[in-house]
């Protein structure tokens, strides 16, 4: 696998994603019976994210890699304050993601304000997520029209232009999600990032749901994308893939960074004992 | 052969009250879905306090017989100073009743959807109640169509509950043709008949109903 000749100049850029000192922890409920069958019941915290450091350039693709539980989902969705973290902060392109300054005071952002910080960020989930109410094109530019504030016209023809990155054929548009195929789908949650103009794009699990003779052609879209100068962030399992396509590569374990590096040297010479345990699976 | 002679011609004397059922309905309908709807947003958002108070109204009107408040409305609250008109009175009754069971079909239909649809909502920058609107409670409502129609039908026959409240609905018009004329069983069997009337061709329009939001979706 060949380094795009630009890999180098990404160095001097700016910084789109960077998350400080990030802290995550879920109050989980645990049950047990103990001596004389009384149930003992117990909420406990885990603690999923323990002091993450992440800092991604304008047109860097990241991928983390770790086994499942060791927090990476979770990162990513603490990226767009799907989930608040508990301490630490995420700055996205400069604003402080959660936080807005009200009369040079800052405080916790107000739900538009928060709602306005996450559509500058896309995410890919697992499942798809497509809205079930809207057929393909619907889906594209709903968010177009209701959070862009696009006309009906120019949403339209964004939609278009986005499908057809994503090779979405004319004959789909009319479609409801539940008639297309998982990798369609797939194909049509990018294509609905791509057309908010984000400035970066997380994938979580893009493909972990997928019949395996799917995962290829959502694989080679996400690899267009990322030549196309794309930010983003990948949590996949899929190893020969984040080998081609990661400038960077975050090795996860236990709610910590383990390892980070350059793609070529975190496959070739894995420093952490989780990364030569990845290795070893495939 | 006398027997249907006589309560055919009973039928056009109880239809003059067949606006009035369709009005109970349709008004006490609207006030059941709206007021519904905002008792499952409550519960929903867990709005505290609002939350619990929702819980207690929800159980209380489900709990109590529909006959019981009807009547509560109308004889009880004159007492403390509250005098509301018969038709009125059986609207507010109706509606707030239905309500609440209308609150649970919404509740559960909302919660029926998956979690994804709400996240790909705000990852695209929604604010939650915009997504409520825009996209869950649409999907919702596929699920709450067939047992709202369920209820618009027992809706119907319920409306007879408001005769013993002074509303000249097909009941209350039986119960005089009946002590008037002392055919017990004609004008009964008329009102019987007045109901199916009204009521069969609801179940058609509910059924077309399901069909319509059912039809863009596959399986």
């Amino acid at each position: 696998m060949a380094d795009t000749p630009d890999k180098a100049d990404k160095a001097g850029r700016p910084f789109i994603i960077e998350c400080r000192d990030v802290h995550k922890s879920f109050m989980i409920r645990l049950e047990h019976p103990t001596f004389g069958q009384r149930l003992h019941r117990e909420r406990r915290a885990k603690e999923v994210l323990k002091g993450i450091d992440v800092a991604v350039r304008e047109g860097e693709v990241f991928v983390l890699l770790g086994s499942s539980g060791s927090g990476k989902s979770t990162l990513l969705r603490c990226i767009n304050h799907l989930e608040i973290p508990d301490s630490g902060e995420i700055v996205v392109n400069g604003r402080e993601m959660g936080m807005q300054s009200i009369n040079g005071v800052n405080m916790p952002a107000r739900t538009s304000e928060l709602a306005s910080q996450r559509s500058e960020i896309a995410m890919v989930f697992q499942h798809f997520n497509l809205f079930a109410n809207k057929n393909v094109i619907g889906n594209v530019m709903m968010p177009l029209r209701d959070i862009r504030g696009l006309g009906r016209d120019e949403a339209r023809e964004a939609a278009v232009a986005s499908l057809g990155r994503v090779g979405i054929a004319e004959e789909l548009f009319n479609m409801y999600p539940d008639r297309l195929s998982g990798g369609q789908q797939q194909r049509v949650a990018i294509a609905r990032a791509l057309a908010m103009k984000p400035h970066a794009i997380l994938f979580d699990e893009p493909t972990s749901a997928l019949d395996p003779e799917l995962v290829g052609e959502v694989l080679q879209v996400i690899r267009r994308i990322a030549d196309e100068g794309t930010t983003m962030m990948i949590v996949t399992h899929e190893m020969a893939f984040a080998r081609g396509i990661a400038d960077q590569i975050i090795v996860m374990d236990d709610g910590r960074i383990v390892e980070q590096g350059p793609a070529r040297s975190v496959f070739d010479n894995p420093q952490s004992d989780k990364m030569k345990a990845l290795l070893k699976e495939i | 052969m006398d027997f249907l002679r006589n309560t055919l011609s009973m039928i056009p004397l109880l239809a003059s009250g067949i606006p009035m059922v369709l009005n109970l309905t349709v008004y006490s309908l609207i006030l059941a879905v709206v007021v519904g709807l905002i008792l499952s947003l409550v519960r929903i958002a867990h709005v505290p306090f609002l939350n619990q108070v929702v819980v207690v109204i929800v159980e209380f009107l489900r709990g109590t017989p529909l006959l019981v408040q009807l009547v509560y409305i109308y004889y009880v609250f004159p007492v403390i100073g509250i005098h509301i008109d018969p038709v009125v009175s059986g609207i507010l009754g109706l509606g707030l009743n239905y309500a609440a069971y209308v609150s649970e079909v919404f509740r559960s239909s909302i919660n029926s959807i998956d979690r994804g649809q709400m996240e790909a909502a705000l990852s695209l920058g929604y604010t939650p109640p915009r997504a409520m609107a825009k996209i869950i409670i649409p999907q919702s409502l596929r699920v709450s169509v067939p047992p709202l129609g369920n209820y618009a039908i027992s809706m119907v026959k319920d409306t007879a509950l408001t005769s013993v409240i002074a509303v000249t609905e097909i009941l209350k018009q039986a119960n005089v043709l009946a002590s008037t004329t002392f055919q017990v069983t004609e004008a009964y069997t008329a009102a019987a008949i007045l109901y199916l009337v009204i009521s069969l061709p609801l179940s058609g329009l509910v059924k077309v109903a399901e069909w319509r939001v059912n039809r863009n979706v596959a399986k």
